[in-house]
């Protein structure tokens, strides 16, 4: 009875555990969420870098079933276990987590959550987008236009809606292109002129020409307006090359001249005396 | 072969100096902002330090040019600001106190009055025409000599970048430290 | 002592050899060697700096100052200076001082805006001059050129470059740095009086009964007066009381007796207040004789803006639209709307600047309706609006208010009110200062011995020079002005020129120079003994354009500031004791001095300079028909009226202006100069390499005396008379009028002022001739069918009422930021500076706090924070127990230091009637650096 019962007993709740990961419930509401922007290749694009660096080590390459052994099984995501949930279930999912699945609410955004699900998508060629119901809801559309105030170091942000009219509340996030990803440079909400502004620090490297890439993202309800921009921020970063002129340090071309002659001189002097050697052996030889 | 030498170590020398002459002025290096208008930074990269020496232990400082207010060499943390009621200065400096304070006196010409009073004349404000000297010891200190201030200022602790390429001469031995103004108060009138 | 050939040769090799190793001689030892004995020349000078203009006297030997020591015959500061006044001996000694022209050059030589500044010669400075003016004028006309004068300018020196540019030039666009520091108060005189500067002199100071001083830091500022006022309030202790208005308390509030500390601007409410008291609490105490003989009552329009370009101007950025959109409309406060009930606002009104261009409008209106218009301004209300201290209770400042009054209001106590930056530098300075005199009006306290407003003066010769000789865009010399046909007729026949010269448009003033530098407007502008790209607000925008833009920018100076650094072209000025001068100063004291020593390098003074320009220039290159932008057809072509009065469309500008017979009849050497030096006329000793490459070896007459004499003609019979050269080389300065030999101590008034009987009074007379014949109406406009009122003889007692200055402090940018100067140094430092003691003694610019905001920020004092406002940002180190004590809520920065620009931070919003910048409140917020 007792060591068959309990190790039967325990395969059972395991089982059970497993049944129950199998049907992850996802309530109505969250279900039925729905992303506004269309998927298109930059969204999956953007999708896959996310993917390749949040969540590959453990759903593995998509359409390759190599996912890492783990209970229960994180699965493919070109499945259709994956393929046959709504759009608002998987953006629900990745952002709360489940167990030994995390909860990326907190390091991705909406909008990166939703490029995700994009890339998820992807895999599905019969895959056609739900759009939400926007009835009655107005998105507002909205341009931006940079420029930068370098009396007190700050970027300019101005959005101007459809109407040429400034547009108040809108939440701006500003980054700078860096060669290893986006810094931020802040958060803000336009003011009623519809400007908002970031604090630059003057320190920052630019490029030589004092240059700084700027991306700044702007959402307000469902309407939201992106734009890059390279603009003159910051100091010129001039790039000295450490071996430039002649130093000791240098390459062969540029060594101090001294340095050449006394090389020269020194390595002829040496050819000289051997050359005197052989050349009196020599005639020792013939005079031997 | 010693002249082959010697021209080889002239050549090595000159290619050893590359000197180019130039006589241009970068603009950020003229006044005191060692950078363009556009910085801004300061130059100090903390805020000046004057003496904490207490009074009568600090060296005086000498006079810049012959009968120059002398500048203060100690302390003046809690002396100023001076006040109608309460002016520290005196307490020390006063001719009357000097023996027990060791403190440098006061000199005579602050004792001396050269303001003549406004004489009223048939309704009339006159005054006594301006190339006579008038010159009226007083008892106590000359009330406009009150803010000790006005004239001598503590001198922080700070290398001055721009020099000032003034000598001063003095006349007399002890021009340098004492005052010798009321002895040739009349110089030059 | 006398010392064998042995003896002598040992101590200089000792002390030849002791000096190398750098130790100290025993005083002993070089006494004896014969080279510093005696043989010292004194002479009599006037100090370099503020405007209180004190008599120094400078020592000079081997063609060096050796000593200076306050003059015990001037009568303005008997043998007294303050610390600057001492360290005029170091002022010209610095080691930078520019000796040479420097010029920007490419490689090749050319200029060229990039480039590097290169010594050059003068010749080659003043071709480059010619070139840039001459391309100027062709391009833009005579209104391309700008000049920044200055109020420390001698008086010669403002004479001869304001004729070159309004006779020769024929533009109006110089205007003096005193636009930043006194127009104002010439507009206040000039609306109330008819005639510019003060009635009364320093002598009230030791006359008057109460000193009150307003906005003025009078113990840093004005020393040697202040050492005047101690001493009077310290021999009657109980008698004699001393005021302090300020914003902040500063030394001045250590020796007064009443310290009220009040919200910047609101000292506009404070002096209605104080006529409320007196016209609905003491009516008694009113001078009905002199108030219904002497003055009569007016006001004016009161949406006319804050002197700021219109936010469409596409220079500004983003931020500073905030600001300047209340330059179109401004909504008003609930303090605003009850100031300005009299015309019928209210709290939340949009207030439309309709009157931005025709500010000065006033006109007469009755004694009801100046009494109906103050009735707003009770104590419980101007408390409410004014109190400066959160810290102070409310009861406590409405007693002092009372006191305040009352030391105005009371019977037989005679008043002196002062002030200088804080009512001038002001978005309503004009007002400000017209309020001044409605209080000493209505209280018949003005014109006599101890009582009277007297508007002090910060500049050595703003008064001398700017005001009297008229260095301004609007002009001429002795209250002339450009716009009045009569008066240009009377400058062109003193200064022999055409009828037609003369420009008739009034020129840029000088915040206006750098808003058309940076317009492209103006394309040539030479800076003469000033710093404005240091001293104006808004500094970004103006260095932009100064480095930016296609113009030309010549500096003149002694020193290398800010503006040389921007500018193209430096010339090397000679400085105070190196050439012959005169001031004059606030009490109408005009003083000359003698030139003491040789200029360094080859610094030439301002007047050489300027004749030197003038050589270049022909008749026909400036007097021919020339356009002028919104005058319809022009300037008219004066050349022939030139031949008919014997001049030849060849001559040069130096022939006709400075070199003309009567010039010539002014010779050199002259008696009051044996023994001087005097390199404008005769060169000096370095035969410096003049305008043509060759030695210059003067210009044989007396050009200083010649410039003093016609100058002289301006003024004489018209109230602003002065003495003949000589005089003022035998006396420590007379104070003009002088008529008869006799100077005017108290103008206005019969006893003292010759010019009241003339006028026909027997007791007193505003015989100021501008502004005499105005509309009347009511409070709020003028009715044209009331017909024209007469102010002749008489001043007028303005009402005006109290309004926010157009930035305040909000959420974003929580303090007042005030800035000014400190009793060490002068200016923008460029002299001062370069003094160690003085240099030592205030080493940088510090930021004046509270301590309990520092605490809240988390500052400690000494800490580097940013102060930053919409226009710019500086750094600074925090003092919390310095000689400014600011309330919680406001902080102070000095403009002193090079290297903290406070001027990037402050707003170029200004008195729209003035045209003066309110450097005294902008909203600014700090953090940690």
């Amino acid at each position: 009875m007792n060591k068959k019962f309990y190790i039967l007993f325990t395969l059972v709740c395991l089982s059970f555990s497993l049944i129950a990961q199998e049907s992850w419930e996802v309530i109505a509401e969250e279900n039925d969420n729905l992303s506004i922007i269309m998927f298109d290749e930059e969204l999956e694009l953007s999708g896959q870098i996310i993917y390749d660096n949040s969540c590959k080590s453990c759903h593995g390459n998509p359409e390759k079933a190599d996912f890492s052994k783990m209970l229960p099984e994180p699965g493919d995501i070109a499945s259709e276990s994956f393929q046959n949930q709504t759009d608002g279930s998987l953006h629900y999912k990745i952002r709360i987590g489940r167990g030994a699945m995390p909860k990326f609410e907190d390091a991705l955004d909406s909008e990166e959550v939703w490029n995700l699900v994009a890339y998820i998508r992807s895999f599905n060629k019969n895959y056609i987008q739900k759009k939400p119901n926007l009835e009655g809801i107005v998105i507002p559309k909205f341009s931006l236009a940079l420029s930068f105030d370098e009396n007190i170091d700050k970027l300019v942000v101005k959005t101007i809606g459809d109407d040429n009219n400034p547009m108040s509340e809108v939440e701006l996030k500003a980054y700078i292109k860096g060669s290893f990803g986006n810094y931020l440079l802040g958060k803000t909400l336009t003011n009623e002129m519809g400007i908002g502004y970031f604090n630059v620090d003057a320190k920052m490297p630019g490029d030589a020409e004092g240059k700084l890439e700027v991306i700044v993202k702007a959402r307000k309800g469902y309407g939201s307006a992106k734009t890059m921009q390279k603009m003159i921020m910051v100091q010129p970063s001039t790039f000295e090359s450490a071996i430039k002129g002649r130093h000791l340090w240098s390459t062969a071309k540029q060594a101090p001249i001294w340095l050449k002659v006394t090389f020269f001189f020194t390595i002829i002097s040496i050819w000289l005396m051997i050359l005197y050697v052989v050349f009196g052996l020599k005639k020792l030889k013939k005079y031997s | 072969m010693r002249a082959i030498a010697i021209i080889l170590m002239m050549a090595f020398f000159v290619a050893c100096n590359q000197n180019s002459n130039n006589d241009s002025i970068d603009e950020n290096k003229l006044g005191f902002i060692d950078a363009s208008v556009k910085s801004e930074e300061t130059n100090l990269k903390e805020k000046a330090k004057f003496s904490d020496t207490q009074p009568g232990k600090s060296e005086a400082i000498n006079r810049a040019f012959e009968n120059a207010p002398p500048m203060i060499p100690h302390t003046t943390e809690g002396f100023f600001p001076i006040k109608i009621d309460n002016n520290i200065c005196l307490s020390c400096h006063l001719p009357d106190k000097v023996e027990k304070t060791g403190a440098v006196a006061i000199p005579k010409m602050h004792f001396t009055n050269l303001r003549p009073k406004m004489k009223l004349i048939d309704g009339k404000y006159e005054f006594s025409a301006s190339d006579t000297l008038h010159r009226e010891k007083i008892e106590t200190l000359n009330s406009a000599y009150f803010n000790c201030n006005q004239c001598h200022a503590p001198q922080a602790n700070v290398t001055v970048n721009i020099k000032n390429l003034f000598t001063p001469e003095f006349r007399e031995e002890f021009g340098i430290k004492e005052s010798t103004l009321d002895k040739q108060f009349e110089d030059g009138l | 002592m006398s010392l064998n050939r042995r003896d002598f040769i040992k101590r200089s090799a000792a002390i030849a050899a002791i000096s190398a190793a750098g130790i100290t001689i025993p005083k002993k030892l070089t006494a004896s060697l014969p080279s510093s004995e005696g043989n010292w020349k004194w002479d009599k000078a006037v100090c370099r700096f503020c405007g209180t203009g004190c008599g120094i006297m400078v020592a000079t030997k081997n063609d060096r100052i050796v000593a200076v020591k306050g003059d015990p015959l001037a009568p303005v500061n008997r043998g007294l200076n303050c610390i600057k006044g001492y360290f005029n001996a170091k002022i010209m000694y610095g080691e930078d001082r520019l000796k040479k022209p420097l010029l920007r050059v490419d490689a090749n030589g050319n200029f060229s805006k990039q480039g590097k500044f290169k010594p050059v010669s003068w010749k080659r400075a003043f071709d480059e001059m010619e070139l840039q003016i001459k391309k100027t004028l062709k391009e833009l006309g005579p209104t391309g050129l700008g000049i920044f004068s200055s109020g420390q300018h001698t008086i010669m020196e403002g004479y001869a470059v304001s004729k070159l540019m309004k006779a020769g030039f024929r533009s109006h666009n110089i205007d003096p740095n005193a636009r930043h520091c006194m127009a104002s108060a010439v507009v206040g005189f000039i609306q109330t009086f008819g005639i510019d500067e003060p009635a009364g002199n320093y002598d009230d100071i030791e006359l008057t009964d109460t000193i009150i001083s307003w906005g003025a830091n009078m113990a840093e500022m004005h020393p040697i007066l202040w050492s005047r006022a101690t001493e009077n309030k310290l021999s009657n202790k109980e008698r004699v009381k001393v005021v302090n208005m300020s914003t902040y308390t500063n030394r001045t509030s250590d020796l007064a007796d009443l310290e009220i500390i009040f919200k910047p601007n609101t000292d506009l409410a404070i002096w209605n207040y104080i006529a409320h008291e007196i016209v609905y609490n003491h009516s008694e105490a009113i001078d009905w004789d002199f108030v219904n003989k002497y003055t009569d009552f007016a006001t004016g329009v009161v949406d006319i803006g804050y002197g700021m370009r219109t936010p469409d101007h596409p220079k500004f950025s983003e931020k500073e639209k905030e600001t300047v959109k209340h330059e179109v409309a401004k909504t008003l406060s609930e303090d605003e709307g009850t100031a300005l009930s009299y015309l019928g606002y209210k709290a939340g009104d949009t207030m439309e600047m309709k009157n931005r261009k025709s500010a000065v409008k006033h006109w007469k209106i009755s004694y009801d309706d100046f009494k109906k218009a103050l009735k707003a301004y009770d104590l419980d209300f101007v408390a409410k609006v004014s109190k400066g201290d959160p810290e102070e209770s409310i009861e406590d400042f409405k007693k002092k208010l009372k006191q305040l009054a009352d030391l105005y209001i009371e019977q037989g106590r005679k008043v002196v009110s002062y002030w200088t930056m804080g009512f001038n530098q002001h978005t309503r300075g004009s007002w400000a200062n017209e309020q001044a005199y409605m209080v000493h009006l209505l209280l018949g306290k003005q014109s006599k011995p101890g009582s009277g407003a007297f508007s002090l003066t910060g500049q050595p010769s703003a008064c001398g020079t700017a005001r009297e000789v008229g260095t301004f865009s609007h002009r001429l010399p002795a209250d002339l002005v450009v716009k009045n046909p009569k008066h240009r007729e009377i400058s062109e026949k003193i200064w022999k020129v055409p009828a037609g010269t003369i420009n008739p448009k009034p020129g840029s003033h000088l915040m206006k120079i750098h808003r058309d530098i940076e317009d492209g407007k103006i394309k040539f502008a030479w800076i003469n003994v000033c710093n404005p790209y240091q001293n104006s607000a808004n500094a970004n925008h103006w260095l932009k354009a100064a480095r930016q833009m296609d113009n030309f920018i010549v500096c003149s100076d002694g020193y290398p500031g800010i503006s040389a650094k921007v500018s193209d072209l430096i010339l090397p000025s000679a400085m105070i004791f190196e050439k012959w001068g005169a001031y004059g100063n606030a009490e109408r004291r005009t003083q000359h001095w003698k030139q003491q020593v040789t200029p360094v390098g080859d610094a030439m003074p301002d007047t050489w300079q300027f004749v030197e320009l003038a050589k270049r220039f022909k008749l026909r290159d400036v007097w021919g028909a020339q356009p002028i932008p919104g005058l319809e057809g022009g300037l008219p072509d004066v050349l022939s009226q030139a031949q008919e009065m014997g001049y030849n469309p060849n001559d040069t500008l130096y022939d006709v202006l400075f070199a003309n017979k009567e010039a010539k009849s002014f010779a050199w050497p002259d008696p009051v100069g044996q023994d001087t030096l005097n390199t404008e006329a005769a060169s000096d000793k370095r035969k410096v390499l003049g305008s043509d490459d060759k030695p210059f070896e003067g210009y044989g007459f007396f050009i200083q005396k010649y410039i003093w004499e016609e100058y002289r003609k301006f003024g004489l019979g018209n109230g602003h008379d002065l003495a003949d050269f000589d005089t003022y080389h035998s006396v420590r300065g007379l104070k003009w009028p002088i008529v008869n030999g006799k100077e005017t101590l108290w103008r206005f008034n019969a006893k003292y002022d010759p010019y009241v009987k003339k006028a026909g009074s027997n007791d007193f007379a505003f015989y100021g001739k501008a502004l005499n014949k105005i509309g009347q109406g009511d409070l709020k406009n003028i009715n044209p069918s009331l017909g024209k009122a007469d102010f002749t003889n008489k001043a007028k007692i303005f009402f005006r009422p109290y309004m926010e200055p157009p930035e305040s402090p909000n959420k974003e940018y929580p303090l007042w930021m005030c800035t000014g100067r400190v009793l060490e140094h002068w200016h923008s430092g460029t002299m001062t500076m370069r003094v160690p003691e003085l240099y030592r003694a205030v080493p940088e610019a510090l930021c004046y706090m509270n301590p309990k905001d520092a605490a809240d920020y988390g500052f400690i004092e000494g800490d580097l924070i940013w102060v930053e406002s919409r226009r710019g940002k500086v750094k600074c180190h925090v003092e919390t127990r310095g000689r400014n004590r600011p309330p919680k809520g406001l902080i102070y920065v000095p403009w002193f230091d090079e290297k903290v620009f406070i001027n990037k931070v402050c707003l170029d919003a200004t008195c729209p009637m003035s045209k003066e910048t309110d450097f005294k409140k902008c909203a600014v917020k700090i953090f940690k650096a």
